[in-house]
């Protein structure tokens, strides 16, 4: 991360600043005037803002935009956060890492905040720092725990397979953390400007996220304070950044009939939508077509890609072996020479050095060099390969109890994903396209900020489309690429007020409801199970929908359940849609959904007839619940069990 | 007077930097020291009278707060040079008979990790940002803190010279917050792998 040239509210209060009186020291703080948003004298306790929240797998960052000035663009707040035991530094990101240390390790105070003297764990940069040192007591990618279904994600399980004295978390607790930092930092940089939670924050999620984990988020988000989080796709919000950088000229690149492809590749995840571009009386206007599905393929895999192949070189042809402190220390390196490398195709090598862990430098520091023959046969060659767009992601072996951990993609080469993704939601009945042809691209995420993987991406892309006699892709030029989804969520919020334009889209995924099929009862077989659509795919927030013709029994006492089903490429399907048989491929199930009648709803073992109803919220989320068909005032939630683990409910 | 070894002096060095940069007074006398002018705060040895003792009496009584705080700070900062570009590490070690490929890799570590806390904790600017080796006039009124006149030095302003180094300005300054009862003295600690 490079250095910031603002400095935050808490500069001022710097030792530095302190010990500066005389007139020959340089003054603390820089006279050029701040753009950040910071409170200004009186004015700033009527300030109210919308702020953009992006929870990343690697990293948070903040943006804020004041309610009362349209025109102010969204400015990132700086995050306090300990950088060594007993310092506090602000940054613009705040690593998402989280350590629980042992009673023994610290003293007391090591980690207070600006805002709080006593906190038993560290979050950011120490965090991850120290964590590489303590890899037992660090926790890492939880939002990647928190959209993974093979475990009970409301469990105490990360740090994962750490020993039994060392704290556990939930997936849930761990992003509460975060949030609760974010909202401590926010508040502490406008003291008089509001609590963070009473102000209007929209968090980001990415596209892939299902209902589940985007519920799952929310109770994090209210589990830190936030009284209404509101949600948004990360491509969306990076789209909106870019859109908020453009002003009115974006209208001079993009038309009726463009679709954009946003390709998000962040330090742990890859994440893929359309935005299609229609115009509807007379005005352009974009609507969310698709999403991809979630791929724990990132920044961070290259460099540990990087680093193996070094260290077996080391090993290999030098007889050196390197502990796993090394191993850290070389991963570092390989970060710092790949940027050099990619940035700057002149070069042909990049020096590593991996200090010695002791303190003899001179002579103990191991230096190894990083080609550009290794990064393109790694990185471009092995993550962004030329492929054909008939091309798919290698399944891995899944080997049923392994599956436990993170469940990583098995295929690197994000070109594959995105040859499948494209493919997958293409137009059957399009006789001269067999995929979606995007006509513009947009880059997110710190990886892409190489030339040479944006170029390898375009080039790829642009293969397939000459194929089918398409035109070449366009590049919208974006900036800030590590900052720019929490920018972007605060322009959101925005439009959410009537400024700015909105990217339409609804729901990303259309949601069925498992039913047995009324068929005479064959002993030994169970009865088939019909899915039956109960939310369709581009459903808008705000609307709510009964499902006609289907009613089922539910006996006061017991917990009913219903299996559920979700699908990102079955677009068609229109509510009360029957589905008898289908794809694997097509349809994913979910945790299921069930809802607990108590005795105070009528007797015991009393049968209730009801119709299920869904509504997607204002924020972002589905709720579904079940009407008693006699008696419409009487409503029971639906909640998603993921207690279960899929093992639990599927098969 | 006496004379302090060379290792000693790499650490009076250091600390005398911080204090110059981050303590006024100090450096102020530095800069009389400097320009050879009797050092203001040099108890003069035949002027018994009251003077120094109540020169001396405020500065002992108000500068420790402040000089314990610089030398915080001073600490501090070597603390991170050491932690990320392990800069102690390296000048604590003889590099008497060390080859220079090893000097080299070493240097690396040292180079990268310390460029990455000067950028993180300040903003350093040339004071002159012009080429160096070009022709440039020093207006009347210049100010001798920012710009060092050398060479023949004769006559009146504005003068006509060769920008030699452009010189370095810290614009900002942004070190981390210290916590209380925090000891910076420990740059690095001792570890120990369980």
């Amino acid at each position: 991360m490079s250095a910031r040239k603002t400095p935050p509210k808490g500069a001022a209060n710097t030792p530095a600043a302190k010990a500066s009186g005389g007139p020959s020291t340089p003054p603390p703080v820089p006279p050029k005037p701040t753009s950040k948003a910071q409170p200004k004298a009186p004015k700033a306790s009527m300030d109210r803002f919308i702020v953009g929240v992006d929870l990343g797998t690697t990293h948070c960052a903040m943006a804020g935009a004041p309610l009362g000035d349209a025109t102010a663009p969204p400015t990132v707040v700086p995050i306090p956060q300990v950088v060594q035991p007993g310092q506090v530094q602000s940054k613009e990101l705040l690593p998402s890492f989280l350590y629980l240390p042992s009673e023994h390790e610290f003293r007391d105070g090591a980690f207070a905040l600006p805002w709080r003297d006593s906190v038993e764990y560290a979050v950011g940069t120490y965090a991850r720092a120290h964590g590489a040192k303590v890899p037992d007591r660090v926790v890492s990618s939880a939002k990647s725990w928190l959209c993974h279904d093979g475990v009970d994600r409301t469990a105490g399980l990360l740090p994962f397979r750490s020993p039994d004295d060392v704290p556990k978390i939930s997936p849930i607790g761990a992003s509460t953390r975060y949030l609760e930092h974010l909202a401590a930092a926010w508040a502490h940089a406008h003291p008089e400007g509001g609590a963070l939670v009473d102000q209007e924050v929209v968090l980001t999620v990415p596209a892939s996220f299902d209902a589940v984990a985007r519920d799952l988020t929310v109770q994090a988000a209210r589990a830190a304070g936030f009284n209404r989080p509101i949600l948004l796709e990360e491509p969306q919000a990076a789209l909106y950044a870019w859109l908020d950088d453009q002003g009115e000229a974006w209208r001079n690149y993009l038309s009726a009939g463009d679709v954009v492809l946003v390709c998000d590749v962040g330090g742990g995840t890859t994440d893929f939508s359309l935005i299609a571009i229609d115009e509807q009386q007379g005005r352009l206007a974009l609507r969310r077509i698709a999403v991809g599905d979630h791929i724990l393929l990132g920044g961070d895999n290259m460099d540990l890609a990087l680093a193996y192949t070094v260290r077996q070189s080391l090993q290999k042809e030098r007889e050196i072996k390197l502990d796993n402190w090394q191993l850290q220390a070389l991963t570092q390196s390989c970060r710092v020479a790949k940027e050099a490398l990619l940035n700057d195709p002149s070069l042909a090598s990049h020096p590593l050095v991996i200090p010695s862990r002791g303190s003899r430098l001179i002579g103990g520091t191991i230096r190894a060099e990083l080609t550009r023959a290794v990064v393109d046969q790694l990185l471009v060659e092995g993550f962004f390969p030329r492929c054909g767009v008939t091309h798919r992601p290698r399944q891995g072996r899944r080997a049923g109890l392994a599956e436990m951990g993170l469940p990583y993609a098995s295929d690197a080469a994000i070109t594959r994903h995105l040859a499948n993704f494209l493919s997958r939601h293409g137009d059957p009945n399009d006789e001269e396209r067999s995929f979606v042809h995007p006509t513009a691209i947009l880059f997110n995420g710190g990886v892409l900020k190489a030339d040479v993987l944006r170029e390898r991406i375009i080039e790829v892309i642009n293969t397939w489309v000459a194929n089918e006699e398409g035109v070449p892709v366009r590049t919208l030029e974006s900036t800030s690429l590590d900052v720019s989804v929490a920018r972007g969520a605060a322009y959101y919020g925005r439009v959410r007020r009537g400024t700015g334009i909105r990217i339409r889209g609804g729901i990303a995924r259309s949601y069925y409801v498992g039913v047995e099929q009324a068929i005479p009862a064959i002993p030994g077989f169970e009865p088939p199970m019909m899915a039956v659509c109960m939310v369709p795919f581009g459903m808008e927030e705000g609307s709510t929908l009964d499902l006609q013709d289907h009613e089922f029994g539910l006996y006061v006492g017991e917990q009913s359940q219903f299996r559920f089903f979700a699908s990102s490429v079955r677009k068609e399907d229109a509510a009360g849609a029957v589905l008898e048989d289908w794809d694997p491929e097509e349809l994913e199930e979910l945790p299921p959904i069930e809802a607990a009648l108590d005795s105070k709803d009528g007797r015991v073992g009393q049968r209730i007839p009801v119709g299920l109803r869904c509504a997607v919220t204002e924020i972002g989320t589905l709720v579904l619940s079940c009407v008693d068909q006699g008696d419409a005032e009487r409503v029971w939630d639906l909640e998603f069990n993921v207690r279960l683990r899929k093992d639990e409910w599927s098969d | 007077m006496s004379q302090p070894s060379f290792g000693a002096r790499i650490g009076l060095a250091f600390s005398a930097f911080f204090k110059i940069l981050f303590d006024g007074a100090f450096a102020g006398r530095v800069q009389d020291a400097a320009a050879g002018r009797t050092p203001a705060m040099a108890p003069p040895a035949e002027e018994p009278a009251a003077t120094p003792v109540a020169d001396a009496k405020p500065v002992a009584a108000v500068e420790p707060a402040a000089a314990e705080q610089s030398d915080r700070s001073a600490l501090q900062l070597l603390g991170a040079l050491q932690r990320e570009g392990r800069l102690v590490d390296f000048l604590m070690e003889s590099i008497d008979g060390a080859g220079d490929a090893d000097l080299g890799a070493a240097a690396r570590v040292v180079h990268g990790g310390c460029q990455k806390v000067i950028a993180s904790y300040f903003t350093v600017e040339p004071v002159w940002p012009g080429e160096e080796g070009s022709a440039v006039t020093v207006d009347e009124g210049f100010d001798p803190m920012r710009i060092q006149l050398t060479g023949n030095v004769t006559g009146e302003p504005p003068f006509e010279g060769v920008l030699q180094h452009p010189g370095w300005r810290v614009e900002r300054v942004e070190l981390p917050v210290l916590g209380k009862g925090q000891d910076v003295a420990v740059l690095a600690p001792a570890e120990v792998e369980l």
